[in-house]
């Protein structure tokens, strides 16, 4: 009992002290209680609730939360017998009163049962379906054998126990079998066996406890419900500011150079693998996978650990346990990581911040990178272009409280800009005045590149400018404007009310103000932007346009809304190469095997990413539009 | 091995990608001016740090950056000390504005022989505005070392160099005594992207900023690069619809019109 009180200990003592070589963050201090109720809610919902294992596979679901809920019930028997093993007399019984006592008693023999279950089905799981993003390791295998050994135990110390004192214990019916089976026994015999299954049963679940500290996977058990409770509380698509002008490496090239949450994060991996599942760069084959990043960090974490302040191996290197660079620059940032771990763990947030260090700290970056970086230093836009190809006749429309902010795209990108023109139709059509400001790049290339000193130019050249059209909505028609615009310029001082031109327009199309009339027989399917969707629940809004229209049927991918697969062009990868299998071919084959007349899109980078994708599997015949210009067709 | 004293010579020339809609031609005072973008380093001079770069981190030794020019933009220049260059000389004045080949020649020679000890001087095979691949050939003849031009790859041997150079259909290697200098292509490789963190620590290093008086050169020496003429080429597009019946017919028509167009092309 000291062994394993002494042993837990220690190692727990050594997995803090491999926390604490991380930096701070706004959570340290009392900073985590800041939005104390948000904390306790995803606490009921995600500890408790278990909604996010059940997403997307509801078998482990049922099977993780069988052996979940069984061991939150089994906590009182955990201290009652490991009380009677060092009082004999000790009863819970004594403090519960017979009511209480007696109903948990035939939980307990419940919780047995369901967990013998769950771990069955885990089983079979682990062995026979075996699914792919999960590994049979030979720690899990030992933690599944323990949790049944912690269940026969109890069931056979409970049996004795039965046999002993009580003639027929209806309440606990399956320890009543195994009362039954012992009743032969002489007493001596049963007294004897009761000390024997009392310790078995306690040296097993110490031995549990004292094991998982020093397992990977399993110490889950212990920080999950921790990282979940001290989850961030930001929108996914706010990443952490950098003070540029700090001494020292910017970005994170050592495991300490992240934050104490961020290598928290790592400690509770559950290897689950549904951060893998639906992540762009893993199902094309690059290097990147998003659940071997957290899993090499943690080793990394550990030696780093052992080898004391900045004596582990670098974050970014060729071989495990530090990260490829060429894993780092696959990273499309489109959260679908993010969004499906179980436990909150934020992966490409910390792709971001290797991504930082490699620019800006150390200077080793690929070519194609370097070409972006360098049009966004010389021409403010990430496609080096200088020709404008946005024309639109502003004098009629000053005034109103619309301000439409070009970007890049709409800027630069010919096609793009006849998205926003078509906006503009749209608009004077309703008989909306507005006004349009031609920006600068939002940032968000810039940002997601690991260049923030660029990101924090442009976004006070825009700020100082949105700031003489105070009081003014700002309208977009790129969700990347709109993610940076409204999550990130508040970290540089700039609060504005911001809309996307999906939610105006589905709002005039309410308001009676726009009147789609013509019939278009069509068959369309409408692809979710991540950061549109994902990033900011934006879903209804497009699809409700779509609705409007008359004869249109929308036919959904199967991977739509939440889990809807990227185009590739996020994390400014919309302007680099993409080698091997192409992520933008994968989604127009998804989209065009549901033999539709067109894709409809609503961000400028899907739009441009798509487009690339027919053209590559020879499918021109689909149309691919963005939500207005298809509206614009109908009215 | 020994350690090399390595100078590399760069001019600041105006953004050479800059597209055609922001540059201006000046055609009264016979300049070109850039809108909106800053001047840079000439390319080819960054490739021939680069190449110094690596020497130093094969060899060790020390890189000084040598420029010579009116309005020097130290934000430019200063790139080149966050890159990994020891030291940067420039050599500044007005007078020092629009001179020839031969008069930045002995300019930078007499900066050189300030400077002292090299073994190794590199600079651009040409700048991106004048491409008059002069300068370097002229400052090897003055300083009486010899000179290898067009260079693609250096090796450094004991007491000489190995050097590839770029010839037309081919290369050569060519065995050169030290101290040598050498005009470098493209192949050799971009200058490193310079990190922040670099650019923020270069700005505490000193830069020597030399005057023309301290070189104790005959101005009347100097001669200017005298420009006639500066105009910008006129761009014409005519549309022409190709008629035909068939694809096949106006394939066939296009070739003619082309050929037509290249026939009175060459006769003018």
């Amino acid at each position: 009992m000291l062994t394993a009180v002494v042993v837990f200990i220690y190692r727990v003592t050594f997995l803090v002290r491999c926390l604490r070589l991380g930096k701070s963050d706004y959570r340290g201090g009392f900073g985590w209680f800041k939005g104390i109720e948000h904390r306790l809610v995803s606490l009921i919902k995600y500890v408790f609730a278990q909604i996010r294992v059940y997403r997307g596979d509801l078998y482990a679901g049922i099977s993780h939360s069988l052996i979940f809920w069984s061991f939150v019930i089994l906590l009182p028997e955990v201290f009652e017998s490991v009380m009677m093993g060092i009082f004999p007399d000790f009863s819970l019984l004594e403090y519960a009163g017979p009511l209480l006592f007696y109903i948990y008693k035939f939980l307990q023999d419940v919780a047995g049962v369901m967990a013998i279950v769950g771990v069955a089905m885990a089983i079979y799981r682990r062995y026979v379906i075996h699914p792919a993003k999960i590994e049979n390791t030979r720690e899990a295998f030992i933690i599944l054998l323990l949790i049944s050994l912690v269940i026969l135990t109890m069931f056979s110390f409970s049996g004795i126990y039965l046999s002993i004192h009580y003639s027929n214990a209806l309440i606990m019916p399956v320890s009543q079998v195994i009362a039954n089976a012992l009743s032969g026994l002489s007493l001596n015999t049963k007294q004897i066996l009761y000390q024997v299954f009392m310790f078995s049963h306690n040296f097993v679940l110490l031995f549990f406890f004292s094991y998982l500290v020093f397992t990977r996977k399993h110490l889950h058990l212990l920080t999950a419900p921790l990282n979940v409770f001290l989850r961030s509380l930001k929108p996914v698509g706010e990443i952490s500011y950098l003070n540029v002008d700090s001494e020292g490496t910017l970005g994170a090239g050592k495991i300490e150079d992240l934050s104490w949450k961020h290598l928290l994060d790592l400690l509770c991996c559950t290897e689950c693998g549904r951060c893998q599942e639906l992540c762009p760069a893993h199902l094309t084959n690059k290097l990147l996978n998003p659940k071997k990043l957290i899993l090499d960090l943690r080793e990394n974490l550990i030696l780093s650990g052992k080898a004391g302040k900045s004596g582990g191996p670098p974050l970014i290197d060729d071989a495990p346990p530090s990260i490829p660079a060429e894993a780092v620059w696959s990273c499309t940032t489109c959260a679908a990581c993010v969004n499906r771990c179980p436990v909150f763990i934020e992966h490409f947030p910390k792709i971001i911040e290797m991504r930082r260090f490699l620019v800006l700290t150390e200077g080793k970056i690929p070519k194609d990178v370097i070409r972006i970086l360098r049009n966004l230093e010389l021409f403010e836009n990430p496609w080096g272009a200088v020709e404008k190809h946005f024309n639109w006749l502003t004098e009629e429309k000053q005034g109103g409280d619309l301000l439409i902010f070009l970007g890049c795209s709409s800027l630069y990108n010919p096609r793009v800009s006849r998205v926003s023109l078509t906006l503009c139709e749209l608009l004077s059509e309703a008989g909306i005045k507005f006004e349009i400001y031609e920006g600068v790049c939002c940032g968000d290339p810039a940002r997601r590149l690991g260049n923030e000193y660029l990101y924090q130019l442009f976004a006070r050249k825009n700020i100082e400018k949105f700031n003489e059209y105070r009081g003014k909505k700002i309208v977009t028609i790129c969700p990347h404007c709109y993610n940076t615009i409204r999550h990130e310029y508040p970290q540089l001082g700039g609060e504005y009310e911001v809309i996307h031109h999906t939610e105006l327009i589905h709002q005039l199309l309410k308001s009676d103000k726009l009147k789609p009339t013509k019939h278009l027989n069509l068959s369309v399917t409408y692809h979710d932007p991540c950061y549109l969707g994902r990033y900011n629940s934006i879903f209804e809004a497009p699809r409700g346009i779509l609705a409007s229209i008359k004869g249109l049927r929308l036919i959904e991918m199967e991977r739509n809304r939440l889990n809807s697969f990227c185009c590739g062009g996020g994390g400014g990868r919309a302007w680099l190469e993409e080698k091997g299998q192409r992520i933008y071919v994968e989604r127009v084959k998804e989209a065009t095997a549901l033999k539709i007349d067109k894709i409809i899109v609503a961000c400028p980078l899907c739009l441009i990413m798509l487009g690339e994708g027919l053209k590559e599997i020879e499918k021109e015949k689909v149309e691919i539009l963005d939500v207005c210009e298809i509206l614009r067709k109908a009215i | 091995m020994k350690s090399l004293n390595i100078i590399v010579c760069v001019k600041q020339v105006p953004s050479p990608e800059a597209p055609p809609s922001v540059v201006e031609i000046d055609s009264k005072e016979l300049q070109v001016r850039v809108r909106g973008l800053p001047p840079e380093i000439n390319p080819l001079d960054g490739t021939a740090l680069e190449a110094a770069l690596q020497l130093k981190e094969a060899h060790g030794g020390k890189i000084t950056v040598l420029s010579v020019g009116d309005r020097l933009s130290e934000g430019v220049l200063r790139k080149v000390l966050a890159a990994g260059a020891d030291e940067l000389i420039t050599v500044q004045g007005e007078e020092l504005n629009d001179l020839d080949s031969y008069a930045t020649a002995l300019v930078l020679q007499r900066a050189v022989e300030k400077i002292g000890k090299y073994d190794l001087i590199l600079t651009g095979k040409q700048s991106a505005d004048w491409n008059s691949e002069q300068t370097g050939l002229i400052l090897a003849e003055l300083l009486k070392v010899p000179a290898v031009n067009s260079v693609k790859k250096i090796e450094i041997l004991d007491e000489e160099a190995l050097l590839t150079t770029v010839r037309s259909g081919g290369y050569d290697v060519v065995k050169a005594p030290l101290p040598l200098l050498v005009t470098v292509t493209s192949e050799l490789g971009e200058l490193r992207y310079v990190p922040l963190t670099a650019l923020k620590k270069a700005r505490e290093k000193p830069i020597k900023i030399w005057k023309i008086e301290d070189l104790q050169l005959d101005l009347s020496k100097l001669g200017k690069r005298k420009v006639v003429d500066l105009l910008k080429p006129k761009l014409e597009r005519v549309c022409t619809l190709i008629e035909g019946r068939t694809p096949e017919e106006k394939g066939k028509n296009l070739a003619i019109k082309l050929h037509e167009a290249l026939r009175t092309l060459s006769s003018k």
